[in-house]
């Protein structure tokens, strides 16, 4: 008995934002050097009235396409953009879907570590016979986070939403996951008005930082150089303890495939790790970082080039929390 | 680590187009930008289990300067 992805897809909003689009609000700014350096030439932003769940709603569908519904039994639905404080939006997503009755649904709140935390958990879930068929969803919109005038982060972040369906297999094709967790790296990404700690607050003071970027307390505030720190310090290692754990080597996987976060720190941490260029997938350049998003993106992108009927991938998620997750995966070409 | 591979390290890091030195001004570099900062903070704290951060690279010129920021005695001779 085993557990194996069998199907993913994504889908980005209609609204394209591109690097000169951002020039022409930010003129004094050199997107050029942020183009190569970080990877990132377009990302794609929501409508004002578009929300997480409607890009979700999308993705199901276009599954649905290759998929049966009615054979899915849970939904694990990875959000930070939910429509409501409550309820939880995988049960409004098994309304608008049809979904069967008799399906478990939950959102949890992950970012930039949450797909990986997902394939783990739909795994267990499969092999402790709870379900035979996971419907793994990612959905955010940190564009509705952010400040109009926080230039980086508009230039780093994307919206978007993916599905996979994890399904139980006579082999097990999904290997052993690594969990790392440090909450005192809490207020490295946060967005602290509008929850119960604090709540919104209309008349919130700008604040500037690095080099002239805004944003307030209501607004999703990232500090770039801890969170690049913390990266560049814990998930080297990380990804050899994954490696470790699954008795493989650096030459065994076909693909390392690690959260987008940007270019420039991707390719420090592949150097770090000594693995070739080919073996590990950097792409950002059509959506930017996704938060949840990337990884499935990612290997959707690399399944669809890829000449392997059979891959040997890792994958590491790595962000806000601060929370990290990876594990490695087998996948035939889907 | 001597004197030499760190600064081959920075170098490969970095992706600095031009050769550095001892007495090389990083920040007259070209590709000196937030980003270059971000990973040879990274590469310094990851070699010798410090926490350097932007504010550490204020006040210095020169990656000899820089050496001796980190500590010559850190280094191999």
């Amino acid at each position: 008995m085993g557990a194996k992805i069998v199907a993913i897809e994504y889908v980005f909003p209609d609204r394209k934002v591109t690097n000169a689009d951002l020039a022409i609000e930010f003129p004094k700014y050199d997107f050029s050097q942020f183009e190569s350096k970080v990877g990132i030439n377009t990302r794609y932003v929501v409508e004002e009235n578009e929300t997480a769940f409607d890009l979700a709603v999308k993705v199901c569908e276009k599954l649905f396409e290759k998929v049966n519904r009615t054979e899915i039994d849970y939904i694990l639905y990875c959000t930070q953009s939910p429509d409501y404080f409550l309820p939880t939006t995988a049960c409004i997503l098994q309304n608008k879907l049809k979904l069967r009755r008799d399906v478990a649904a939950f959102d949890y709140n992950l970012g930039c570590s949450g797909y990986p935390y997902g394939i783990s958990l739909a795994k267990g879930i499969i092999n402790s016979k709870q379900a035979k068929n996971v419907l793994l969803v990612t959905a955010e919109t940190y564009s509705k986070y952010l400040h109009p005038q926080d230039r980086s982060n508009r230039a780093i972040f994307g919206d978007a939403a993916t599905a996979t369906l994890i399904t139980y297999d006579d082999r097990e094709f999904i290997g052993e996951f690594s969990f790392g967790t440090d909450g005192s790296g809490h207020d490295k990404l946060i967005i602290r008005n509008g929850a119960s700690r604090s709540p919104f607050d209309k008349s919130a003071k700008v604040i500037e930082y690095g080099t002239g970027n805004q944003y307030t307390d209501n607004h999703l505030f990232m500090d770039g150089p801890e969170v690049f720190n913390f990266t560049s310090s814990v998930i080297p290692s990380f990804t050899q303890e994954i490696l470790t754990k699954n008795n493989l080597q650096i030459e065994d996987i076909n693909q390392f495939v690690l959260h987008q976060a940007n270019a420039f720190m991707l390719n420090f941490i592949r150097k770090r790790l000594k693995i070739a260029k080919d073996s590990f997938f950097i792409d950002l350049w059509d959506g930017g970082n996704t938060v949840s998003c990337t990884i499935p993106i990612a290997l959707k992108k690399y399944i669809t080039n890829s000449n392997n009927h059979d891959s040997k991938i890792a994958i590491v998620g790595f962000g806000v929390g601060l929370s990290w997750c990876g594990g490695v995966l087998e996948i035939n070409k889907i | 680590m001597n004197k030499e591979t760190f600064l081959s390290e920075i170098q490969e890091a970095c992706e600095f187009n031009q050769p550095i030195s001892e007495a090389t001004k990083f920040k007259e570099l070209d590709e000196w930008d937030s980003m270059t900062v971000m990973i040879l903070t990274g590469l310094i704290n990851e070699n010798f289990d410090l926490s350097f951060s932007a504010k550490d690279l204020v006040e210095i010129e020169t990656f000899g300067e820089l050496i001796q920021k980190i500590g010559t005695d850190r280094f191999e001779i």
